[in-house]
């Protein structure tokens, strides 16, 4: 595949390395218009970096748009994204995709089809909703929205009172009001299980549910542990995402503090918020968080532009007695620490963004478009091409040839969720997830590729 | 300073003053309807206003003839001159009628005294009646002619909405002045435009004014009050004046519908005419359950006229001997005292003829208008504490109310918890917010700066006036009832007194408070401060 990538900031390199990762022989174009940045990024990694404008169509030229797949804007610039994309549009590139900062694009007056974007990703905004998510239900340990299917997927841990406790596999459609809901696996003290409909489901386990995105707020409503209004959220950071999360959650608290240690920063949110404290210092020393009441918050959230100063804050305010902390990093490494250390929530933005990109948007990666980390199990996302030898065989049928275990999440058939079961017929042009174990992944890819 | 460009605006608002005495002429001429000329110089008010007229567009032709250099600077020194300047002029040429009058009615032998003081209560009723104060020197308003009474609304009128802003609505606003003048003159901490330019400006506010004078006096005219009397009654509620055409102001009538008519009039004026005008020209009524300060005025006036309502129902009015004991420039016959105060204590019978009474005084008050149906200064002490508290008020800004206005004083609250909050907890950033509306800093200092200044003058205008009057309520409220426009004070200026016996001295110092308090005190010391005067 021949991708460009315009802009080389944090996402951008994100993105360009889990491309380069895959090994697929993706050719891979990065224009770049800081000359330092551009360089690095040649060194580092192996791709094509060109200096200059993503605007000027002989740079695009220079970088192959011609016969390119995919056009990825990602600069801080939302306009600059958007007239790559239509620049791309005019060459015909079948693929372009924005990221968008502001909200005010994705309004209907703009028509971004018109302006040539096919897609978008949004990490300021996933990263809110991602934080929204948490406060809504703080035993969520696995929130992805795929957004172009329309599926959610929801891991989370069984607390006592949890309605699904207690209930077998086959009642939670039930209890959700949703026929489409399907529990995908359970890991209990260590063991994975795969359920059937009589599996129950205990106090402690930790659960993988998969839902149409039109069954979340009912899910929210089942699952929040909070009652209608959380007591009190601290919020952290100056970064541009932040008035907007701040607006969100004073929607869904009854006390919303922030504390900033930009004083310009302090003072424009204090005109334009209506119901939070803003207190301006720096979070990273304790009378600050004292003086901000962080010891009896339910949440503290760190959304600071620098994500080590995130996970620090946030620890401190643990430390402190907040009741949990989330923290927004794009360090890879934190991820790993974050449980050991005491965060509760650990958010990546770019992650978010370029998870999208490949199990949301291209559907080209053979990667899983979702890993499991507790279980080991992994999703994938396949497209049953016309003349696959599956096609038109019932699942039961496909189950007894495979030489692994594997369960079809779901079927995407024009754009509509069908719910599967044994019987179900896979036809032509599907589109299929299918979770399986991470070993499988050679003998899976040949059933459904092959 | 553009002295050229100043004394320029100045004559063009002469210009206009001579044109509007025009109609109080008509009524001169309609009201003595004189067969020879040697009859029309006889009638004292229709020579008064000849001359007066004749001197007003000379005065001001004179001024106009010398054309103006070109302004150089932003125009605020010149701005708040000529209104400062004009405002002192234009009562300078209106007293001229009332002057004549007088001098002519008098028949006591010719002195210099005489002159001057005729002089002093003629400026001090004109400065009353442009500031929309309603103080009145006169003690039988009825003996005035018609044409002198309705001069006196007419000010009132013209003072309410303001007189450079009626110039800018005739005449097309002269460019950046035009704008620094009209923020001298408007009421309130902000003075919002509300249409593209400031003539649009001028002319919507003009309009939303005119039509709801129009709407109060047909409305007037219904309750059986007559033509004239609902012009004038309606020119000084919509100002937020309060002089009236009868001695026992709107208590005249005595008639339940007229009085709920000039308190729901009275009610309006005190509003943000901004709020008027998108109600009449916009159709937008939801402003009215938004506007933080319109609230904040229902809410003020509410509780104020709830409580007064239950004491004066429940208590009544304070007993024969008490009233006796109150301070007064015309005391009040011992023989008559029981009477005036049994016949006063009969309003608050019933519950509602007291919702009635405590409702038209409290609304008179607070939106600094002044007229009167009952005598407040019999009401129980802590209604009167209160009443000089809602006279610091005022309405709301934008209006033609006068006091320190609502925006300020929920500004000045929310900073003072603001402070206090700090003080706790020392790292909290707050904004002070009027609905969802942030306020800036500056403006913050500035209404703070006001207050201060506010009670600086006031004190020291209360100091300077007790040296000419022995009774303190009688000169600390004088002072607050002209320094905030409204009109009747308590005691030796409660609402039944007049300002007449006050000295001389007094009563200048009181011209200057009124002054002051119209032009909200900054732009009368702009034009004044040395820095203004330096080239």
């Amino acid at each position: 595949m021949n991708i460009i990538i315009v802009g080389g900031g944090v996402v951008g390199s994100t993105l360009a390395q889990q491309l380069e990762k895959e090994q697929l022989n993706h050719r891979i174009t990065l224009i770049e218009s800081g000359q330092e940045k551009c360089q690095k990024l040649a060194n580092k990694l192996d791709i094509l970096a060109i200096h200059g404008s993503g605007l000027d169509p002989a740079m695009l030229i220079q970088a192959g748009i011609d016969d390119a797949d995919m056009l990825v804007a990602v600069t801080p610039n939302d306009e600059t994204n958007i007239l790559c994309c239509y620049l791309a549009s005019r060459f015909n590139v079948p693929n372009r995709v924005a990221r968008l900062k502001s909200t005010n694009f994705s309004h209907e007056f703009f028509g971004l089809k018109d302006l040539g974007v096919t897609d978008t990703i949004e990490p300021e905004t996933d990263t809110i909703n991602q934080i929204l998510e948490y406060l809504y239900v703080p035993e969520q340990t696995e929130v992805i929205n795929f957004r172009k299917a329309g599926i959610a997927l929801r891991g989370f841990k069984v607390t006592l009172n949890c309605a699904l406790v207690n209930h077998t596999a086959a009642e939670i459609a039930k209890i959700m009001g949703d026929p489409h809901v399907l529990l995908l696996v359970i890991s209990r003290n260590g063991n994975t299980i795969i359920p059937n409909g009589e599996s129950l489901i205990q106090l402690g386990d930790e659960i993988l549910l998969l839902m149409p995105i039109s069954a979340i707020n009912r899910f929210h409503d089942l699952f929040k542990t909070s009652g209608d209004k959380i007591a009190k959220v601290v919020i952290n950071g100056e970064s541009p995402m932040t008035i907007s999360l701040v607006k969100e959650i004073e929607k869904r608290a009854k006390r919303t503090v922030l504390i900033s240690e930009d004083e310009e920063f302090c003072r424009m949110c204090a005109d334009s918020l209506h119901n939070t404290d803003i207190f301006f210092g720096d979070p990273g020393q304790e009378e600050t968080l004292i003086d901000a009441g962080v010891n009896t918050a339910n949440f503290f959230i760190s959304v600071d532009e620098d994500g080590e100063e995130n996970v620090m804050t946030a620890l401190l305010a643990k430390a402190e007695g907040a009741e949990q902390a989330i923290a927004v990093t794009n360090y890879e490494k934190h991820l790993q620490l974050f449980r050991t250390l005491g965060i509760d929530h650990i958010i990546q933005p770019t992650k978010l963004s370029t998870q999208q990109i490949f199990s949301d948007i291209a559907g080209f990666s053979r990667d899983a478009v979702f890993r499991h980390s507790k279980t080991d199990m992994d999703m994938s996302h396949f497209y049953i091409e016309s003349g696959s030898r599956i096609a038109g065989s019932p699942i039961h049928e496909i189950r007894k040839k495979a030489q692994s275990q594997f369960i079809i999440a779901c079927i995407l058939r024009n754009n509509e969720f069908i719910m599967v079961s044994g019987i179900t017929i896979i036809e032509e042009h599907d589109d299929i997830i299918v979770f399986y174990n991470s070993h499988d992944l050679k003998s899976i890819s040949k059933l459904f590729r092959a | 300073m553009n002295f050229s460009f100043v004394t320029h605006a100045i004559g063009r608002l002469l210009q206009v003053l001579g044109l509007v005495m025009l109609l109080s002429l008509g009524i001169a001429i309609i009201e003595t309807s004189p067969r020879s000329i040697a009859e029309a110089i006889a009638s004292p008010a229709l020579l008064g206003f000849v001359i007066a007229i004749a001197l007003t567009f000379f005065a001001g032709t004179i001024l106009i003839l010398r054309k103006p250099s070109r302004l150089v600077g932003n125009g605020i020194r010149e701005g708040f001159t000529i209104v400062t300047f004009g405002w002192i002029i234009f009562a300078f040429f209106s007293s001229i009628p009332l002057q004549i009058w007088f001098n002519m009615t008098d028949h006591s032998p010719f002195s210099l005294y005489k002159l001057f003081y005729h002089f002093t209560n003629s400026y001090f009723e004109v400065m009353s009646g442009f500031t929309t104060t309603g103080s009145t020197i006169l003690t039988d308003i009825e003996a005035l002619p018609k044409s002198l009474l309705f001069w006196r609304s007419m000010t009132h009128w013209l003072g309410g909405m303001g007189i450079v802003t009626l110039v800018l609505a005739i005449f097309p606003a002269s460019g950046i002045t035009g704008y620094q003048m009209f923020r001298g003159e408007v009421p309130g901490p902000t003075a919002e435009k509300l249409g593209p330019n400031l003539r649009q400006t001028a002319k919507i506010l003009w309009g939303v004014y005119a039509l709801l004078t129009l709407a109060e006096t047909i409305l007037l005219m219904f309750g059986g009050m007559p033509l004239f009397d609902s012009v004038c009654h309606a020119f000084g509620t919509l100002a937020t004046g309060g002089f009236s055409t009868k001695n026992l102001s709107i208590g005249y009538y005595n008639s339940a519908y007229i009085d709920w008519v000039i308190t729901f009039f009275m009610f309006l004026a005190g509003m943000n005419f901004l709020l008027h005008y998108q109600m009449i020209f916009k159709r937008n009524f939801s402003l009215l359950t938004k506007n933080s300060e319109f609230l904040f005025y229902s809410k003020v006036l509410g509780g104020a006229i709830i409580l007064s309502t239950l004491i004066l129902w429940i208590k009544g009015i304070l007993p024969a001997d008490a009233v006796g004991e109150i301070f007064r420039g015309y005391p009040i016959p011992s023989d008559q005292l029981q009477t005036v105060v049994s016949g006063e204590s009969s309003k608050f019978d019933s519950f509602f003829s007291a919702l009635r009474f405590s409702s038209f005084q409290v609304i008179s008050i607070t939106t600094t208008t002044g007229f009167m149906t009952a005598d407040y200064d019999m009401w129980p002490n802590a209604l009167r504490t209160m009443l000089v508290f809602l006279m610091f008020v005022g309405g709301c800004a934008g209006s033609t109310a006068g006091g320190i206005k609502m925006l300020r004083i929920q500004v000045l609250i929310k900073s003072m918890i603001r402070e206090v909050r700090r003080m706790v907890q020392p790292k909290i950033v707050q904004s002070i917010k009027i609905g969802k509306v942030p306020v800036e800093e500056k403006q913050v200092a500035n209404i703070v700066g006001f207050l201060l200044l506010f009670i600086m003058t006031y004190g020291i205008l209360v100091f300077a006036m007790s040296f000419f009057v022995e009774d303190f309520s009688t000169a600390a409220t004088a002072i607050t009832a002209t320094l905030g426009n409204i009109g009747p004070g308590l005691a030796g200026v409660g609402p039944t007194q007049s300002f007449n016996w006050i000295p001389l001295e007094g009563k200048w110092i009181c011209t200057l408070a009124m002054l002051l308090g119209r032009l909200e005190l900054y732009t009368v010391f702009i034009a004044f401060a040395p820095i203004s005067w330096k080239r």
